[in-house]
């Protein structure tokens, strides 16, 4: 991340990102933290397949 | 013939934010050492102490809340993956924290992005190999996509993706990719771009900006389209 950071194609809510996780057989999510910086939500999480 | 002007930016004072974030990783060269290194590298991406007062100018900021999620309990005799790793904080964080093995890639595309924006001439790894240098670092650094961590040929405990996820064409295929080379058991420490369109939650995976739409069109050699509503 750095200033005026223009170069971002995606965002993901904690659901999106979940269903994405689970394309790539990715079961779990965990969502660590949720924060706006520099104007723009962040999500900080942990994917793990199922066990 | 006249070239053509680029407007450059001046580059970003490093925030005292990302001093503390620098200072967990104590790296403890002589002063003389220190100036030197710092002033090697035309461009840090990342900031670094490398001795008390002296601190690589890097142009990250705001990123101190994913340290919550990277204590040694984490890298403690696991393998790590450190994709996008730039300067390579986080992959010398994860063996100083006690990791057994890191990898450490990075496709190089930003020295290309650095020209274009801050009109700097930036040979690829250069603040990696500086701080491995200094660090006496055993952590392996590759020149390769993220997409194809595959070609490592190995299996890692954890997979660090941290600024990359929402700047790629294909975040699936990235998913993808980085899943199959995650070892049983494993996990993706990811951090990334939210959605502030709560609706969104219901039905679609992922929102796009409309600049970017317009770049995606764009690359596919789709005639230009305009984008209603952002």
């Amino acid at each position: 991340m750095y200033a005026r950071d223009d170069f971002v194609y995606w965002g993901s809510p904690p659901e999106g990102l979940r269903r994405l996780g689970r394309i790539a057989g990715l079961d779990e999510l965990e969502v660590v933290d949720q924060l706006e910086i520099d104007g723009h939500p962040r999500i900080l999480a942990l994917l793990r397949a199922a066990g | 013939m006249a070239g053509r002007a680029i407007a450059v930016e001046s580059l970003p004072e490093t925030s005292s934010a990302e001093r503390v974030v620098a200072d967990v990783l104590a790296i403890g060269a002589s002063v003389a050492v220190a100036e030197h290194v710092r002033a090697s590298v035309p461009l840090w991406f990342h900031t670094f102490m490398l001795t008390p007062g002296i601190y690589t100018p890097g142009i990250a900021r705001d990123h101190g809340y994913r340290l919550a999620v990277l204590g040694a309990d984490r890298f403690t005799g696991r393998s790590v993956l450190d994709v996008g790793a730039f300067d390579g904080f986080y992959s010398f964080l994860a063996e100083a924290r006690g990791a057994r093995r890191v990898v450490a890639v990075d496709n190089e595309q930003y020295v290309a992005w650095v020209r274009a924006r801050f009109g700097v001439t930036l040979e690829g790894g250069v603040g990696f190999r500086a701080i491995a240098g200094l660090l006496g670092s055993r952590v392996e650094y590759r020149r390769i996509d993220a997409l194809d961590a595959g070609e490592l040929g190995e299996r890692f405990d954890v997979v660090l993706c941290f600024g990359i996820l929402h700047r790629v064409t294909d975040p699936i295929a990235l998913l993808q990719a980085l899943a199959d080379v995650l070892a049983p058991g494993g996990e993706i420490v990811l951090e990334t771009y939210g959605s502030r369109l709560a609706a969104d939650a219901r039905r679609s995976r992922f929102t796009s900006r409309a600049m970017c739409t317009r770049a995606m069109t764009s690359s596919t050699g789709a005639p230009r389209r305009r984008v209603c509503g952002d």
